[in-house]
């Protein structure tokens, strides 16, 4: 190794002025510490707004309806409905991996606790019928869901016989609303795993003052039958109850009849790669099918990104100047030391040798600037986290998720934009000294 | 075999232009033992940093062993100060945060980059040690220059300047600093050097007891040498 004395000299070297270079460190240590500390925050804000508040899917799915603004859509080529041949005709597009359905529930269903299920769960009776909104689901898109809590196993068509429970999964999302509600009510929380199991009551084919067409015209009785939850999943309906779409298909074609009982209601599209998804974006459109979003998540989902982007570059603006600083100081401590450089030229150092000498002494201060910086902002944030959690109460939301997200990619750029600045800044004073003529250095 | 021809150097100063060697003839035998005295800004310390290779912006022809200084590469050259050359300087310019070892054996670092092997931690260790006892300072070695006398610490970087056993010596005014007594332990310190080992030694110097051990006295005067 040729420069091997060079970095044995840059140790001893560091021994000496450590205070000095940590001062030519501690620009860049605070910039470091607030791009993690912002980045952190951004990532974490951005997941919580996607994951907790507003769930979108992940990047490589979509959800397509058919665009009502868009009559006599081209969905199903010559048939005017969204069907499984327009589901198949989606799942044929160049980048699509797999496609999901969902279906509505096209008929009345009411809700009800008979007193022995209230009494199983309350521990008292509960005198509540209520209308549900159904929506049927491929089971297979439960795989796809990492925060399903429950049996996925169970989500399935329960057969024929009718004294076996409906499975049925509920919402991740209004589970953490009621959270919330509870906790402001003091209404008990239960866990969510107290849910799995519950089973309560349903009329099938009859609301208030409603009934199903087939139900209507006296072809077909209303059914009471029992349902059970199997599970909580961001892809279930808000509010409301999602069965297997195999059984919303039979309850449509028993009650509803008609053509209208084989629609979808949307397609939940699986992109090969999340960069195929634009594509197939584009490919959707063009059928007619328009992109199912939340505009008001989308909303919110931007502005934490504006504001994420803003402060990171608030941070490579504190970065920069560091680096400048560093390089300043870099200057005047290599020009100081020039009799003492002169000195190493004259008992045989190359240029290379000074170069490199200067080089890993600010190598030495980028890697503690770095480490500085972010443990700084580890900290920090580790802090405001533990002020948050000890303001709010202790179910809500921002108790139960982390404010920051440390992306190891967001600790390797800190790193990199620290070690680079410092490399930056520290090169026009290696190469100056390098180049400075150790002769009249040595005069004086 | 030092030999120098029609040596010139200048240099562009704000005022003006300065001609701090006017053309300098001399040749300077193996083991030669050679003093050079001479007014203030007479040239010695331009002179001597040509010899050394540490100045090569001169004109005129300067070759050491046959081998002519202006023609290497920085590179090279810097090769010839680490083994060729032992530089000592009056105001001795160790490395304050180093051991007296360590400063002894910095020589030792650039061996590397100069395309030499290099020397192992211990091995270099063990040489600084004995370059140190041959001034008389193995008691010093683990001590930091800040703690030696003037003297000792001219004696440390003379066992610098020896560490790669080179075959010239050049020295700075290297009692220029030190009291009588101590800058005669460095004379007795050199004559030895050059009685034993056989060394070529060159020293600027304002003293009569350094001019009386050198076996050779150069003048300068105004950039040249008087005889
Ligand atoms: N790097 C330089 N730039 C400009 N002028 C220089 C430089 N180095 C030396 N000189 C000038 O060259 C002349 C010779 O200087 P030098 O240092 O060789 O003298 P010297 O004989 O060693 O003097 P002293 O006994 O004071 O050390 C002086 O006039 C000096 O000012
Ligand atoms: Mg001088």
């Amino acid at each position: 190794m040729v420069l091997a004395g060079a970095l044995r000299l840059s140790f001893k070297n560091l021994a000496r002025s450590w205070l000095t270079f940590l001062i030519a460190a501690a620009g860049l240590a605070v910039g470091a510490a607030s791009f993690v500390f912002f980045a952190a925050a951004g990532a974490g804000v951005d997941r919580i707004a996607r994951d907790r508040i507003f769930p979108t899917l992940p990047p490589n799915q979509i959800e397509v309806s058919p665009d009502p603004l868009a009559p006599g859509a081209r969905v199903g080529g010559d048939a005017k409905r969204f069907n499984d041949a327009s589901a198949k005709r989606v799942a044929a597009l160049p980048g699509v991996r797999r496609t999901y359905e969902k279906m509505s529930a096209d008929l009345p269903i009411i809700g009800y606790l008979k007193d022995e299920e209230a009494q199983a769960f309350f521990g008292r009776t509960v005198g509540v019928k209520m209308l549900i909104p159904a929506e049927g689901l491929d089971p297979a898109l439960l795989a796809r869901d990492k925060g399903f809590v429950g049996n996925r196993e169970k989500f399935r068509h329960p057969g024929a016989e009718a004294w076996r429970p409906i499975p049925a999964i509920a919402s991740t999302q209004l589970y953490e609303t009621y959270v919330e509600a509870a906790e402001s009510l003091g209404v008990p929380v239960f866990p969510r795993e107290r849910f799995l199991g519950f089973r309560f009551s349903v009329i099938i084919g009859q609301g208030f003052g409603v009934r199903a067409r087939r139900v209507q015209s006296g072809e077909v009785q209303p059914v009471e039958r029992t349902v059970e939850i199997v599970g909580f999943s961001r892809y279930a309906l808000l509010v409301g109850i999602t069965f297997p779409i195999d059984v919303v298909r039979e309850f449509n074609r028993t009650f509803a009849g008609g053509p209208s009982a084989l629609e979808i209601k949307s397609l939940v599209v699986e992109t090969v790669t999340p960069e195929s998804l634009i594509d197939v974006a584009a490919s959707t459109e063009a059928m007619g099918l328009k992109r199912r979003t939340d505009r008001y998540a989308e909303l919110v989902i931007q502005v934490v990104t504006a504001l994420t982007y803003l402060f990171g570059a608030l941070s490579l603006v504190i970065l920069v100047v560091a680096g400048l600083h560093m390089g300043h100081i870099f200057a005047s401590l290599t020009r100081e030391r020039a009799t003492e450089f002169a000195t190493l030229r004259a008992l045989g150092a190359t240029r290379t040798f000074i170069s490199s000498l200067v080089g890993f002494e600010a190598f030495w201060v980028a890697l503690s600037a770095a480490g500085l910086g972010i443990g700084t902002g580890a900290a920090a944030s580790a802090a405001v986290s533990a002020l948050v959690r000890g303001a709010v109460k202790p179910h809500s939301l921002l108790a139960t998720v982390d404010l920051f997200h440390f992306a190891p990619t967001t600790i390797a750029v800190a790193a990199g934009l620290v070690i680079g600045m410092c490399i930056v800044g520290a090169l026009i004073p290696a190469i100056r000294t390098a180049f400075r003529d150790p002769a009249s250095a040595l005069t004086s | 075999m030092i030999s120098v021809r029609g040596l010139r150097r200048s240099f562009e100063a704000p005022r003006g232009r300065v001609e701090a060697l006017r053309g300098i003839d001399c040749d300077i035998a193996d083991g030669e033992f050679v003093a050079i005295l001479g007014a203030s800004g007479s040239g010695k310390t331009t002179f001597l940093q040509c010899l050394g290779g540490l100045d090569r912006g001169y004109a005129g022809a300067l070759s050491v062993n046959g081998t002519e200084l202006s023609a290497m590469s920085d590179a090279a050259l810097s090769g010839f100060r680490n083994e060729a050359i032992g530089f000592v300087f009056q105001s001795f310019h160790l490395l304050p945060h180093l051991t007296c070892a360590e400063n002894v054996f910095v020589p030792s670092f650039f061996a590397g980059a100069n395309g030499r092997r290099r020397l192992s931690r211990a091995e270099a260790s063990r040489r600084a040690v004995e370059q140190l006892r041959e001034v008389g300072l193995e008691r010093m070695a683990g001590d930091r220059p800040g703690i030696l006398s003037g003297g000792e610490r001219q004696r440390v970087a003379i066992a610098r300047a020896l560490f790669n056993e080179p075959k010239i010596v050049l020295g700075d005014e290297p009692t220029g600093n030190l009291d009588a007594k101590t800058g005669a332990e460095i004379v007795a310190i050199l004559e030895r050097l050059h009685a034993e080992r056989g060394v070529t030694i060159v020293v600027v110097t304002h003293e009569d007891r350094m001019a009386k051990a050198a076996r050779r006295v150069l003048r300068m005067e105004e950039g040249r040498l008087a005889s």
